[in-house]
């Protein structure tokens, strides 16, 4: 590393803090399993008590019971279970895939491209975001498999030696989606598991139990924290981040490609790559801010995930937000400017209040997607809870409907008048969608229960910048404080 | 053994058992030790490969017993394999079907035993090698799991010698039969009214009546108001320069629509100057697949229609002062007259069956008049060719009066089912319950089986040999295809059984000619199908035709038909007809002509109609804002008394203030489809409560009332118009011109006349870059070609063309490929959610003028769509796994084993013309063992979560390739036919090898006509379409 660090931002950690109690507030939620456990709080069940942590993984329990009963019901009687037909061939399964990628993708933004630009806000947040991304991929990655009439051949997709001497046919985009995603899925989770080792090494060091002092010592996979490992770590970081970059843009990016390769009218639209991938930052900084603001409550991080990181979040979600607006005006354009009768009538078919049996959808979007976000602007609404939390639902809703306006709307109404139809999802349909969310809101309690949510040597490494800030920074400038090890 | 131990050591024998026991004891030992002597011999031969053998033998043997399609006594392992059976190949044979109460000669293809498919037969003027839906359909009828399959009594099995000795003992009981009744369809066949006869002779007092619901009464009746006999109206409709359709539908309805679908199509093209084309004036009380081929369509009531035909009448200066009836277009009416005028002879009118028998006495009157009867004209009067002519409705009327009266004691069925199709005032059910013994012979276990003493089963044609007697007059033999499925005898065999007279079918129907002078040796006639010679065939529709003596002045002298309110027509479905085709789940699911609807019929009313009666559009309907397409409101019709509650589907076109119901619905003992299964299977409304002995399918003074019900109908087409709103009419999906347009080099109409895609105006084929005509044109692609273009001479080159302007809409194409390609049907529920898996589909269309569309009489379209065949077919690069790639001649395939399902294909395909199995619909097709008999053994059956689509009949293709092959040439230009282009009754689809240019489709694909659907997606379709011709007079607008 070279060149003058981003001076910290005080605001970045609240509160007066040391390498222990750093140690303690973060470590100390996975080594005192007790805390999961309080506050006890009303339930709507008459007479039950439960904690927070509780109430949401119990949901989070449920609906990935809904999502096993939805599975079981779809590979034993097949697509048809759902709401997919002749036109629509592709509905709430690709829908939601893409949106799960979406979401998936403030994950690798804060922990590598954000590592790279230097910006040390991100410490705070990137730890969860990764995982978000992991778990979003999972969820997203569910889709893509089980959308195929036949998922028992589905690793037909994948190029394997085999006496049919039978590649993939490469031409196709959801070939390159197979790569994209897995690719991402790869690097996310080496990134992801490479930056938890020092941490893993803090918890086996504060464990008090055998158990965990065994399982934090296998996983810091011998971490001693000395100085050649700490070069090794910021090696490894940095080529991560950097492989990881061009992830967040590509995996987006192709995505895009399985709707703008396409000659339905409404796809085939040359600005969906950029459109795609500042849609997927946009959501993806959403669900960050969805998921941080109660678990920041909860456990009482109000000193580690401050109002400033709320605040650039909020930005980054206005600029993505209107960067995708603009995606939306350039459809209106394209669609009227060109003189294509079949582009003309998709608007049409979009839009019209009157005429387009879907137009509630399309104005549901602009009004969560487009209307909505425009509240950050005011500096006021980004430092608060509840209006960031209700932008940041009507943003996910948002992305959801514009993937659900594009794909299987656009699939309603295409070239042939003779053959358009209409499309009504079913319960299964929506058993997958909201299974997937309970296995997300699953997969996140169980993270925040027995991994660091928090990055806690990068918050040390902040602490000593922020302590240190007065002009010695120099001397620190690879970043690795000796004092961490505790 | 122990003994033979005991003889050995023991003291010697003094008695040998022979000369052996003597000379070699040790050997005799041997024997006696083994307890299967010959196992050795044996054994020492017998090495794995013959253990296998065996096993593979007796395997065989076992698989053949278990077949149960081929009678015992021909269960014979080809030893000897008979001359030219081959294994897996097929035999064709001309055989005998029927269409409202007339024979059709139609060709059934065997394999190996079964038979498979059902096709018109191409040398006889009943179907001209066309075929419609429900005869194509009869197949699965013979394969129906739901049959009747042996004889009961009381509901308890019974065996065919049983039940015919009983019943003969009941008949020599009733003396001289005066208690004896039969009551059977329309009697066509020869054979059978010659047993009727000899049944007669022996009980002099029996009497015989006939019943079905698509009768011809009115025209009999009209027949005899016109010229005092029963004669029907024979048309030529190539003869025709002017056709006026009085509510008529003569190319689906009708026992001669295959022939007047052809013959009409035959007119619908002009030559290079524009001339030579007919002019189609249709009014029409709904708009029918006649009406929407037409050249000028205009709405009417049933009731106005006499009043019309005597306007002409007057109008043509044929006597009588009648005014044009009050709502019907006049300037159409005095256009039309002007056409009849200038074309005196060579112009035709022709009358709907349901119209009452003024009508059509007024009819023949008037082409009478005209000048249009007789050889070589329009329309020929002729005796009717049944043996036993009658009034149906009143046979049944008096039927029932004889059974309430307790004149009846016994009472045959033959075929049909009276309790469910007889008009519901008269009681047939209550009335059978009055007749001591009831017989009822017939396919299925339904109403009138349920009700009835014996329950025999009946065979399908295909199974039985018979006969009948076609509307053009020839006499058609029909052969059985296989043996009896079950235990099952034609009516022939049982009259002829219960008249003591057990001999086979063959030499009964045999026997019917013989008596006559045979026309060339019985396997020659066999191998045609009919009885006279092929020159004959088409003769006689010339040679015996009979003037008639048609009294014009009855003209004017007809009663009026006086009617008040709305008016409700009861006519047969258009898919299953009156019921006999419930249970077949391929009609049920074959969409209905124009509304397109499937298993189920509702109450066809116009939008105006509608809105009076408060009922909103099914695409009006809504379930949280969101549209609820195909939710209708239900309605309770009242009428004579009856009652009724059904569904109404609004139909553009309709007249107002007229109702249409379908029949054949509402069937409560029809079998797993076709019983009455409510809103969420279908099954639709019993039309027949509506129906009276003496207004059985037309009716006044109807009574509709709201009920705020509400009912799903499945419908495959959702969208409604095309050329309504701006943005559709863009859309250059369908081309329309005129003779005039045509001839002044403007194949798709004044707008899109030059300029249109680099000018397709004339003779643009080779030059038009946009068309690509193979191997020519500029290369607009910046891509390399592609692989079939580098050898374009080497390989053939599939294509495939449309002519629109042929194409009714009959949906026959439709059942054609359904039968040829084991097409799985899905039901109701699937259909409601676009999961039909037709491989064509006929899209239908309303044209407005780009702002407006006329909702109370729309011009009509239809357009039939299947795979394209795409040069660069959008589907290929999609698919990730390479299912679906692109042959070197032309033809887009799919691979079923490969596919694993994304469904992108069909999403990227711009004709949504694939189809998708989301779920395992072959399963039926599967599981019931009879079924499995009717799959097509060239075609694979798909299973679940596998795109499919056309083929363009590969496996037609294939054969043609060996066969070409093997006799070293290449294949002929229509020695491929695909299965909709052999269906189609009117000729409007051309298949072969584009790249000869003498060749049919290469042909048409240089018609100045041919366009290609969506060309500007640059996909290149190997299948296009010719704009349709409309001919409207030039003072009128269409």
């Amino acid at each position: 590393m070279s060149g003058n660090p981003t001076p910290v931002d005080k605001d970045l950690l609240v509160g007066q803090h040391t390498d222990a109690s750093l140690d303690a507030t973060i470590g100390d939620i996975i080594l005192d399993q007790s805390r999961h456990n309080e506050p006890q709080v009303k339930t709507p069940i008459k007479g039950l008590m439960s904690s927070p942590w509780q109430i949401m993984f119990g949901i989070g329990f449920l609906l990935v019971n809904v999502l096993l009963l939805s599975i079981t019901m779809l590979i034993w009687n097949g697509i048809g279970v759902w709401g997919n037909n002749q036109p629509v061939g592709w509905g709430f399964d690709i829908v939601n895939f893409v949106w799960w990628i979406g979401i998936g993708h403030a994950g690798t933004l804060i922990s590598a491209v954000l590592l790279l630009l230097r910006q040390r806000w991100r410490n705070s947040i990137n730890r969860m975001a990764e995982a978000m991304t992991i778990f979003a991929v999972m969820c997203a990655g569910l889709y893509p498999l089980l959308h195929t009439g036949r998922p028992w051949v589905a690793y037909w997709l994948f190029p394997y030696p085999n006496w049919l001497g039978m590649w993939p046919q490469f031409r196709s985009p959801l070939v390159w989606d197979v790569f994209a995603v897995s690719t991402y899925m790869t690097v996310s989770i080496l990134f992801w598991f490479v930056g938890l080792i020092p941490d893993f090494a803090t918890l086996r060091d504060r464990a008090k139990s055998k158990f965990a002092q065994f399982a934090f010592a296998g996983l810091s996979m011998g971490w001693r924290g000395s100085a050649k490992h700490w070069h090794r770590y910021e090696h490894a970081s940095i080529m991560l981040a950097g492989i990881s970059t061009p992830l967040v843009l590509s995996v987006h990016t192709i995505v895009s490609f399985d709707f703008a390769m396409g000659i339905v009218p409404g796809w085939n639209v040359t600005i969906f790559p950029p459109y795609f991938v500042a849609g997927a930052v946009f959501a993806g900084f959403a669900m960050v801010i969805t998921f941080a603001i109660p678990l920041r409550k909860i456990y009482k991080l109000e000193g580690l995930i401050t109002m400033k990181h709320f605040d650039w979040m909020a930005k980054v979600m206005l600029a993505t937000g209107l960067i995708v607006f603009y995606g939306y005006i350039m459809e209106v354009f394209y669609a009227y400017y060109s003189g294509v009768p079949f582009e003309t009538a998709l608007l049409h078919n979009r839009i019209a209040l009157k005429d387009a049996p879907y137009s509630w959808a399309f104005w549901t979007l602009i009004l969560t997607n487009g209307v909505i976000p425009q509240l950050m602007w005011v500096p006021k609404f980004r430092q608060n809870m509840t209006v960031l939390l209700i932008v940041s639902t009507s943003i996910s809703i948002g992305m959801w409907f514009e993937r659900y306006v594009i794909i299987p709307i656009s699939l309603t109404r295409d070239y042939v008048p003779g053959a358009f139809g209409f499309y009504s999802p079913t319960l299964w349909d929506f058993g997958m969608f909201l299974g997937t969310i309970g296995l997300f809101i699953f997969l996140m309690f169980l993270f925040v229960r027995f991994l660091p949510m928090i990055n806690i040597f990068e918050m040390k490494e902040l602490l000593h910048q922020k302590t240190h800030d007065h002009g010695h920074d120099e001397d620190h400038a690879s970043g690795q404080p000796e004092e961490v090890l505790s | 053994m122990g003994k033979s131990n005991e003889e050995k050591t023991g003291a010697s024998p003094k008695f040998y058992k022979g000369l052996e026991q003597y000379e070699a004891p040790e050997l005799v030992e041997s024997w006696a030790e083994d307890e299967f002597p010959d196992r050795k011999s044996l054994a020492s031969g017998v090495d794995r490969r013959d253990v296998l053998k065996m096993i593979g033998g007796a395997a065989l043997t076992a698989a053949l017993t278990g077949c149960r399609f081929q009678a015992p006594r021909k269960i014979v392992p080809f030893v000897q394999q008979p001359e030219g059976a081959i294994a897996g190949t097929r035999k064709h044979y001309a055989t005998c079907a029927f269409k409202d109460g007339y024979a059709l000669a139609v060709v059934a293809d065997q394999v190996d035993g079964r038979p498979v498919r059902i096709d018109g037969n191409p040398l006889h003027p009943s179907t001209m090698g066309g075929l419609d839906s429900q005869t194509m359909a009869e197949i699965l009828n013979l394969y129906d799991p739901d049959r009747l399959q042996s004889p009961r009594h009381l509901n308890s099995p019974i065996s065919w010698i049983d039940s015919i000795l009983k019943i003969e003992e009941a008949l020599n009981q009733a003396g001289n039969g005066a208690g004896i009744a039969v009551l059977s369809e329309t009697v066509n066949s020869p054979t059978l009214a010659r047993l009727g006869a000899e049944m007669k002779k022996k009980y002099p007092g029996m009497r015989w009546f006939q019943y079905e619901p698509a009768h011809r009464d009115n025209q009999r009746e009209g027949s005899m108001l016109a010229t005092g006999s029963d004669q029907i109206s024979v048309y030529n409709f190539g003869e025709a320069d002017v056709i006026v359709s009085i509510d008529a539908d003569p190319v689906m309805r009708g026992p001669a629509s295959l022939n007047y679908a052809r013959q009409i199509g035959s007119r619908r093209i002009p030559d290079a100057n524009g001339n030579g084309m007919s002019r189609i004036y249709a009014f029409e009380s709904h708009p029918n697949a006649f009406g929407i081929t037409a050249d000028h369509r205009r709405r009417i009531k049933p009731s106005q229609t006499l009043a019309l035909v005597q306007a002409i009448a007057s109008q043509l200066g044929f006597g009588g002062s009648a005014a044009v009836p009050q709502g019907v277009d006049a300037k159409a009416v005095e256009t039309a007259v002007k056409d009849l005028r200038a074309n005196m002879g060579r112009g035709v009118l022709i009358a709907g069956a349901h119209l009452p028998p003024q009508v059509h006495a007024a009819v023949m009157a008037l082409n009478s008049a005209m000048g249009s009867v007789g050889i070589g004209k329009p329309v020929e009067y002729r005796a009717n060719p049944n043996p036993m002519p009658t009034n149906h409705a009143k046979d049944l009327e008096s039927l029932v009066t004889s059974m309430t009266s307790g004149q009846v004691s016994i009472l045959l069925i033959l075929g049909g089912n009276p309790v469910y199709k007889a008009p519901a005032d008269l009681k047939f059910a209550e009335a059978l319950g009055k007749v001591p013994l009831k017989v009822h012979l017939a396919m299925h276990d339904d109403e009138t089986g349920y009700l009835c003493d014996y329950q025999l089963p009946m065979s399908h044609f295909l199974e039985a040999w018979g006969d009948g007697k076609s509307y053009f007059g020839s006499t058609v033999i029909g052969q059985p295809l296989v043996d009896p499925l079950y235990d099952t005898k034609s009516a022939i065999e049982f009259l002829a059984a219960i008249n003591g007279n057990p001999s086979d079918a063959r030499s009964l129907v045999r026997a019917t000619y013989t008596m006559s002078s045979p026309n060339g040796n019985w396997k020659s006639l066999l191998a045609k199908g009919f009885y006279e010679s092929i020159s004959q065939v088409f003769e006689l529709s010339s040679r015996t035709a009979s003037e008639g003596a048609v009294n014009v002045s009855v003209l004017n002298s007809l009663a009026p038909i006086s009617a008040q309110g709305m008016e409700l027509l009861v006519l047969p479905d258009p898919t299953i007809h009156d019921g006999r085709h419930s249970n077949n789940m391929w009609l049920q699911e074959t969409p209905k002509v124009i509304t397109n609807l499937t298993w189920d019929n509702a109450l066809l009313v116009s939008l105006a109609t509608a809105e009076k009666l408060g009922v909103k559009a099914p695409y009006d309907k809504r379930l949280l804002g969101v549209p609820y397409y195909g939710k209708a409101d239900m309605v309770t019709v009242s009428v004579n008394g009856a009652s009724l509650e059904v569904p109404v589907w609004v139909n553009l076109g309709q007249a107002d203030d007229v109702l249409v119901l379908h029949m054949g619905y509402g069937r409560t003992r029809a079998g797993d489809f076709g019983t009455k299964k409510g809103e969420k299977a279908g099954g639709g409304f019993n039309a027949n409560l509506l129906r009276t002995a003496a207004n059985p399918t037309w009716m006044s003074g109807v009574e509709v009332k709201k009920t705020g019900n509400e009912y799903v109908l499945a419908n495959v087409q959702h969208h409604n118009t095309i050329d309504y709103k701006k943005e559709d009419r863009d859309r250059e999906i369908l081309k329309e011109t005129t003779p005039a347009l045509l001839a002044a080099g403007k194949p798709f109409g004044e707008e899109h006349g030059g300029g249109h895609g680099g000018g397709h105006g004339e003779g643009h084929g080779a030059e038009d870059p946009g068309f690509n005509e193979f191997g020519k044109g500029k290369d607009i692609s910046m891509y390399p070609g592609l692989d079939f273009e580098k050898n374009p001479e080497k390989n053939y080159q599939w294509a495939m063309t449309i002519d629109l302007s042929l194409c009714t809409g009959c949906n026959a194409c439709v059942t054609a490929c359904q039968a040829e390609n084991n097409i799985p049907v899905v039901g109701k529920p699937a259909v409601q959610r676009g999961r039909e898996m037709h491989w064509i589909r006929v899209d239908r269309y309303y044209k407005g003028d780009g702002h407006h569309l006329d909702m109370d009489n729309p011009p009509i379209y239809v357009q039939p769509v299947t795979c394209m065949h795409c040069e660069q077919a959008p589907c290929e690069p999609v698919c990730p796994v390479a299912a679906t790639v692109h042959s070197h001649e032309g033809l887009n395939q799919m691979v079923y084993n490969r596919c694993v399902g994304t469904r992108y294909c069909s999403n990227n395909c711009p004709y949504k013309v694939r189809r998708y199995n989301f779920f395992h619909f072959s399963q039926r097709a599967d599981n019931v063992p009879v079924l499995k008999m009717l799959q097509n053994p060239d075609v694979t059956v798909r299973y679940r979560g596998v795109m499919e689509k056309c083929t363009y009949c590969v496996q037609r293709i294939n054969h043609a390739r060996v066969e070409a092959k093997r006799e070293d040439r290449e294949i002929r230009d229509g020695e491929i036919k695909t299965a909709c282009q052999v269906a189609c009754p009117s000729g409007a689809i051309v298949f072969g090898d584009m790249r000869k240019k003498e060749n049919a489709v290469a042909q048409t694909r240089e018609d100045a006509r041919n366009y290609m659907m969506l060309e500007e997606l640059n996909t290149r379709p190997r299948t296009s379409y010719l704009s349709r011709i409309r001919n409207p007079h030039p003072e009128m607008e269409a």
